[in-house]
């Protein structure tokens, strides 16, 4: 009958062949070349010797297999799996720092001066709303004022300036030979 | 007569077993098969333990016990049968070294152009052997658990984690003595756990 792990006691009494530890440094490769030698050479007549042995093997691969399959298997990171990760983490870090330099620029950096005077204008007419009584002016008003947001230039385009001669351009046609010259037209 | 140097190592090994022989070695005087293959359940398990201990190689152990065994067919009878386990040990381990000087003196390739060769009568009518039992691994389980956990801890790092006991005495800052004197305690509570080698006895 085997003996079960209850059985088992520090009980010094209990003492077993102290060449077993030797047999487990021979099975487990432990022992220096001149101590193998010397240890196989007393295996060849001492048979009491090789039953150790036999034993030890035994008792290796027994607690290699219980340590093995009372394991949590964890498999360990490779290196491709660890590089994938730290540039993961670097993307993400930057993302997320590129993110946060935004919307901080965005709420301190001041506004240029073409856009606050555009919207001090803007602000200026609504108070003065009463005041208003032309679409046209107001819509002039946000077309310069884009126009500045956008160029950063404060003339006038030509085009704009030719557009609205032609909307105050009057219907009727001038009488032949009596026509002055459009401001339009170059002299 | 022997025909090899392998062989008449083995005689010369056998020491004492040849009292018992007879001067022949025809096959009238060998071992009856049945017998061998009876003694072959009774101590495969142990030889193949002790051959892979020596050899710290599963598949070469596994070619010196089937050696061993051819051997024990040829010329087992000059072996007193009361005496016959140590015979067979001897036998084994010489086996066992003749296949590791040939292994040094060999290069792989033709190693394994050997190991492919059709297999010998012998081979072919034993059965495959385990040195531990799937119920001994399962108490050792359990052993390796009520150990002191100083004590386990040195089992588990030598034999699982392949740490040598320098290692582990520097990484637990204590002297080698004390590593080796947790090893040697848990090892006396672990054998006894162990039983009997596989066997049909």
């Amino acid at each position: 009958m085997s003996p079960t792990p209850a059985n088992l006691t520090d009980d010094p009494g209990m003492e077993a062949d102290p060449r077993f530890l030797q047999a487990v440094q021979f099975v487990l490769g432990d022992l220096s070349a001149h101590e193998q030698a010397a240890f196989e050479a007393a295996l060849i007549d001492d048979l009491g010797l090789c039953e150790l042995v036999a034993q030890a093997t035994r008792l290796t691969h027994g607690v290699q297999l219980a340590l093995a399959e009372s394991d949590t298997p964890v498999v360990p990171a490779t290196p491709t799996d660890v590089r994938r990760d730290r540039w993961l983490v670097a993307a993400v870090a930057t993302l997320a720092t590129g993110v946060a330099a935004g919307f901080f620029t965005t709420l301190t950096a001041p506004s240029t001066p073409a856009s606050t005077q555009a919207a001090a204008r803007l602000v200026s007419l609504w108070r003065d709303a009463g005041r208003i009584h032309s679409v046209a002016a107001l819509s002039e008003t946000t077309v310069d004022a884009e126009v500045r947001d956008t160029t950063g230039d404060d003339r006038v385009p030509n085009w704009m300036l030719a557009a609205v001669s032609l909307e105050n351009r009057p219907s009727r046609p001038p009488l032949p030979g009596n026509s002055p010259a459009e401001p339009w037209e170059d002299n | 007569m022997m025909e090899s140097e392998d062989s008449t190592e083995t005689e010369s090994a056998s020491g004492d077993a040849t009292q018992n022989c007879g001067s022949g070695t025809s096959s009238a005087e060998r071992l009856a098969p049945e017998l061998v293959r009876e003694l072959y359940h009774q101590h495969a398990a142990e030889m193949l333990a002790f051959l892979q201990g020596v050899l710290r190689d599963g598949d070469r152990a596994r070619e010196a016990l089937q050696n061993t065994f051819q051997r024990m067919l040829e010329s087992g009878h000059t072996a007193r049968l009361d005496s016959i386990r140590g015979w067979l040990f001897r036998v084994a381990f010489n086996e066992a070294m003749a296949l590791r000087r040939r292994q040094s003196a060999r290069d792989r390739t033709l190693q394994r152009f050997v190991s492919t060769q059709p297999p010998t009568e012998i081979e072919t009518q034993l059965p495959e052997t385990e040195i531990i039992r799937a119920e001994d691994v399962a108490r050792l389980k359990e052993a390796l658990k009520q150990l002191p956990a100083d004590q386990r801890e040195v089992v588990e790092r030598r034999m699982h984690r392949d740490e040598t006991f320098a290692q582990i005495a520097a990484d637990l800052k204590v002297p080698l003595g004390t590593v080796l004197t947790r090893m040697r305690l848990a090892l006396q509570k672990l054998q006894k756990t162990l039983g009997r080698p596989p066997s049909k006895d």
